[in-house]
């Protein structure tokens, strides 16, 4: 069962905000490519591949919303699986696969390992609760908020290693999007935290660009 | 007491070894200068090869190493690949 409340009135402001997040996430996703065509180190590679499987989630939820939902807009505040056409709901299957396996890697990377088994062991069980669950929206939600806590945990611990500044700025990051999944766990129940949810990832990815810039801005002498 | 150092930081050592000989040293230069232990230093370098960061040489017995471009490169760009790494987590 798809089903979360939208407020009319946010209709094509969450798209863009959601088509926002994926040039930001495919930016992360392309520098980290271009530093494993460098250092050749798969970990880095999984790194860019997840940070893409989550731009492109956020290419299908930000164009299910932009192309379909409005049409619903003036009827009916509640957005339903019972209302979208078979390509949306399609669309909707996509981005919440995607954005579960982007995280199930970006939390693989946590692990020092190269053992793919350990990634399918984790992928494996994520998409078969999520896809036989009765409540999809709120499973999908509950899923994220666990990946993120391991890769928010990560990144705490590597602050406390290291020190670094941007370090600590991307477990914020994580914290924030911990705090916006939650939010939207709610939306079935509530339209505000839907948008509440966009509000507070708006704050998580403008930590992450702003990390990826100040990466980005040292020149080689 | 020394911090542990990262596996990118190892391979820059390794390679800025082989670099400032101009390009032709033997493994037990490399294993001195390196600091590392004999196994871990040809893990090191077979997966530098792997990686086309280095060539091996062979004249008879001997063998020598020298850096490629790649491996060239991954030097200059070093401070940048650390920066993304040590933001990211990914060291």
């Amino acid at each position: 069962m798809i089903n979360y409340l939208v407020p009319s009135w946010f209709f094509g402001i969450d798209s863009t905000i959601e088509a926002l997040f994926s040039l930001i996430t495919l930016a992360i996703a392309i520098a980290a490519f271009k530093i494993y065509a460098l250092t050749k180190e798969q970990t880095i590679r999984r790194f860019g591949v997840g940070f893409l499987f989550i731009a492109l989630s956020y290419v299908f939820w930000a164009g299910m919303n932009a192309v379909t939902v409005p049409g619903l807009k003036e009827q009916f505040p509640t957005v339903s699986i019972y209302q979208l056409s078979a390509a949306s709901v399609l669309g909707f299957y996509a981005y919440m696969l995607l954005f579960i396996t982007g995280l199930v890697l970006l939390a693989h990377t946590t692990f020092n390992t190269q053992r793919g088994a350990i990634f399918y062991l984790m992928l494996g069980p994520s998409l078969m609760v999520l896809l036989v669950s009765v409540n999809q929206i709120v499973t999908m939600r509950l899923l994220a908020i666990f990946l993120l806590s391991f890769i928010a945990f990560h990144y705490l611990t590597e602050y406390y290693r290291k020190s670094n500044r941007k370090t600590l700025l991307v477990f914020i990051g994580f914290v924030l999007l911990i705090i916006s999944n939650i939010g939207f766990a709610f939306s079935p129940a509530d339209s505000w935290a839907y948008v509440l949810g966009h509000i507070i990832e708006i704050g998580a990815y403008s930590l992450f660009l702003a990390t990826l810039v100040r990466t980005l801005r040292y020149k080689p002498s | 007491m020394n911090k542990k150092r990262s596996k990118l930081e190892i391979i820059r050592d390794i390679l800025e070894v082989i670099k400032n000989k101009s390009g032709r040293i033997k493994p037990t230069h490399i294993l001195y200068k390196s600091n590392l232990s004999y196994m871990m230093m040809e893990e090191y370098l077979t997966e530098l090869k792997e990686k086309e960061f280095i060539i091996e040489k062979r004249v008879g017995k001997n063998k020598t190493y020298s850096i490629t471009e790649k491996g060239v490169n991954y030097l200059e760009q070093y401070r940048l690949i650390s920066n993304f790494t040590q933001s990211f987590g990914l060291e």
